[in-house]
């Protein structure tokens, strides 16, 4: 019950980080800096979606809309699994 | 009869100015700005038009060129498949929790790296105007790039297919030296490098003698 995020993470208090805490480590590192890519992607887009005008900008827009979602949603699931795992 | 069919869709100054390019490029006519190679695309317009500048060919990279992506998004793929087991070869117990998020995690990825790869190749497109070359490199998510030139400051075009999957499905890079600032422009990797030579050339010549 009084299960912390760094237990949840592999590191108790006074032991020494092993090899299942480094990996968690990273991939939560990892997932970071995905969702920050993902984002970045979106605001470029909405950038270039006013540079150039094509009948498909519509389709394309609601395409990395969709992807930053899928990216969140995903996100979520992974670091509730790497806490529990 | 059959001349009009196959000029609809082409400005009359351009068909009738009988230059090589317009049967080059009719078959590409109306079609959708969201194709790879398209000739007077309906509803394309771009940052800094001007009134009257009519697009005469708008292009993207040939699908082709993004065979290496392709592979890679489905080795990604294997990898999300994979890495549970390869943890277990390198003799670690991962539990089924975290197995399960480093495999997500390279979904996720691969999901990311093909969308990433798709946005990149539809908003890198190159333009040719009546008046111009614009040329839109969006090459990563921090930078892209935005060059044109004027049509009369065009000295040299130049186009070469590269590889062999250049020479199955017809596509190479167009070299286009100019006098302005960015005095060369390069579209890399685009499908019929000899009709946006041949359309290039004719446009020159349409503008020296004021037809367009």
């Amino acid at each position: 019950m009084d299960l912390t995020i760094l237990e949840g993470i592999g590191l108790h208090t006074g032991s020494v980080p092993g090899f299942a805490f480094l990996l968690k480590l990273m991939l939560l590192s990892v997932l970071v800096g995905y969702l920050v890519y993902s984002f970045l992607l979106t605001l470029r887009i909405r950038i270039l979606d006013e540079t150039v005008q094509t009948q498909g900008n519509g389709t394309i827009r609601m395409l990395s809309y969709l992807h930053v979602f899928f990216a969140l949603i995903g996100s979520f699931f992974a670091v509730i699994l790497i806490l529990l795992g | 009869m059959a001349r009009t069919a196959k000029t609809k869709g082409i400005p009359k100054k351009y068909s009738k100015a009988k230059m090589s390019f317009i049967d080059r490029i009719s078959g590409d006519v109306s079609s959708s700005g969201s194709r790879v190679f398209c000739a007077f695309p309906p509803g394309v317009s771009f940052n800094g038009q001007d009134e009257g500048e009519d697009i005469v060919l708008m292009f993207r990279q040939h699908p082709a060129s993004l065979l290496s992506k392709f592979l890679i998004t489905f080795l990604l793929l294997l990898m999300a498949l994979f890495s549970p087991a390869f943890l277990k070869a390198l003799g670690f117990e991962a539990g089924a929790g975290l197995s399960l998020g480093l495999s997500l995690i390279f979904f996720l990825i691969s999901v990311t790296y093909a969308t990433d790869s798709y946005l990149k190749w539809f908003f890198s497109v190159n333009i040719v105007t009546s008046d111009r070359i614009v040329d839109v490199d969006f090459s990563n998510i921090l930078f892209h790039r935005f060059s044109e030139a004027q049509l009369e400051n065009i000295e040299d075009i130049t186009h070469s297919p590269v590889g062999i999957l250049s020479s199955i499905f017809d596509y190479g890079d167009v070299y286009i030296q100019t006098a302005g600032q960015n005095p060369e422009f390069e579209f890399k990797g685009v499908p019929r490098p000899r009709d946006i030579q041949d359309t290039l050339f004719d446009l020159m010549e349409m503008k020296q003698e004021n037809k367009i």
